[in-house]
């Protein structure tokens, strides 16, 4: 390899991050060139220096006193239920959907005698006796609302 | 065995806050390390930073998925929490609090001769200075690699940056320092052969 382009690896390899190929090309370098070789060792010292302004030992009692915060904070419980709520709330508005879009692809007729056959839809109509989904013949609201008035 | 961070973080988001204290005493030294340096060696400030840190995972601990380790994920957050800190303490010059009265006996034995004492103060000083001039970036990247002495991959976790544009952070991070260095050198060896005339 060039000098130069070994120039540009060098802190590469100072830090090891070279992979084992790269890194025996560039030691075989260093072993001719007393530049780059004193480069090295300048990068290595550099590091040596800025390690000298050592860190700080915590404080004593730093645990307790970020614990005493954390705990003093309201209570983090989740219930295992609420984590499924929002994978709930989008199933069943996706069914809901689905359900409602087949629905409008059928034929009227077909569209009656599947609501008819479904119990949660036609028992609370038909148990009120104020309104029969026969009633649902006629798409007008407002017609719907006059027989519904009628049979009062 | 002791538990891995992620079995003890689901322990928390199921609701036991005592388990955050085992992740507290685990991390609580690097992180304050970690700030100590990016921000400029105020020990006090590091170690109200790193409170914050602790706070702000345990306050969105319901949200944490892990993607990387959570690790890089204490140290993502310790990153965005010492910039933000530095933008809001923006100052014309920046200030180096490493060499403080109160930290002097981090530094120096009472053994050492006044003029070996004043010796190594004058490096040191010279290395803060320098290390606090850097761009953030370059600051961010060389804590990292020295104090943290985490490999370019680790800090690719932390930071998300390539692995050159790391590997380029450091070499002109180093550079710069060592050109701050030596322009300082200069200047006083100017100032002493004046001094020497008269």
């Amino acid at each position: 390899m060039k000098c130069r382009r070994i120039r540009g690896r060098l802190n590469a390899y100072v830090d090891r991050e070279l992979d084992s190929s790269q890194m025996k090309a560039v030691a075989k370098h260093l072993r001719q060139c007393p530049e780059c070789r004193s480069e090295v060792q300048a990068l290595s010292q550099l590091d040596m220096k800025m390690r000298q302004l050592v860190s700080p030992e915590p404080s004593l009692g730093f645990n307790e006193k970020v614990m005493k915060e954390i705990l003093s904070l309201q209570p983090k419980r989740s219930h295992p239920f609420q984590r499924w709520v929002p994978a709930l709330t989008y199933s069943l508005l996706f069914f809901a959907v689905l359900y409602m879009g087949i629905l409008w692809n059928q034929p009227l007729d077909e569209r009656k005698a599947t609501i008819a056959e479904s119990p949660s839809w036609s028992e609370p109509f038909e148990e009120s006796g104020n309104m029969r989904l026969s009633q649902l013949q006629d798409n007008s609201m407002e017609s719907m609302w006059r027989q519904a008035n009628e049979t009062r | 065995m002791p538990l891995s961070d992620d079995d003890l973080i689901q322990r928390v988001q199921d609701g036991s806050a005592r388990d955050f204290e085992i992740i507290v005493r685990r991390y609580h030294k690097p992180l304050i390390r970690f700030i100590f340096h990016f921000i400029g060696g105020d020990k006090d400030e590091a170690e109200s930073l790193a409170q914050d840190v602790f706070l702000r995972i345990y306050t969105n601990i319901q949200t944490y998925r892990p993607q990387n380790t959570f690790k890089a994920y204490i140290f993502t957050i310790a990153r965005n929490t010492a910039i933000n800190y530095l933008k809001k303490n923006r100052r014309s010059r920046p200030i180096s609090h490493f060499l403080d009265s109160n930290s002097e006996s981090r530094y120096f034995s009472t053994s050492e001769t006044p003029d070996i004492r004043l010796q190594r103060k004058d490096r040191l000083e010279r290395v803060s200075q320098a290390l606090i001039r850097l761009s953030l970036n370059q600051r961010l990247a060389l804590v990292l690699k020295v104090y943290m002495q985490y490999s370019y991959k680790q800090i690719q976790e932390v930071t998300g940056w390539s692995i050159p544009k790391i590997e380029t952070l450091i070499s002109r991070g180093r550079a710069n320092i060592r050109r701050f260095i030596e322009s300082q050198e200069n200047a006083d060896n100017i100032v002493t052969s004046e001094e020497d005339k008269k």
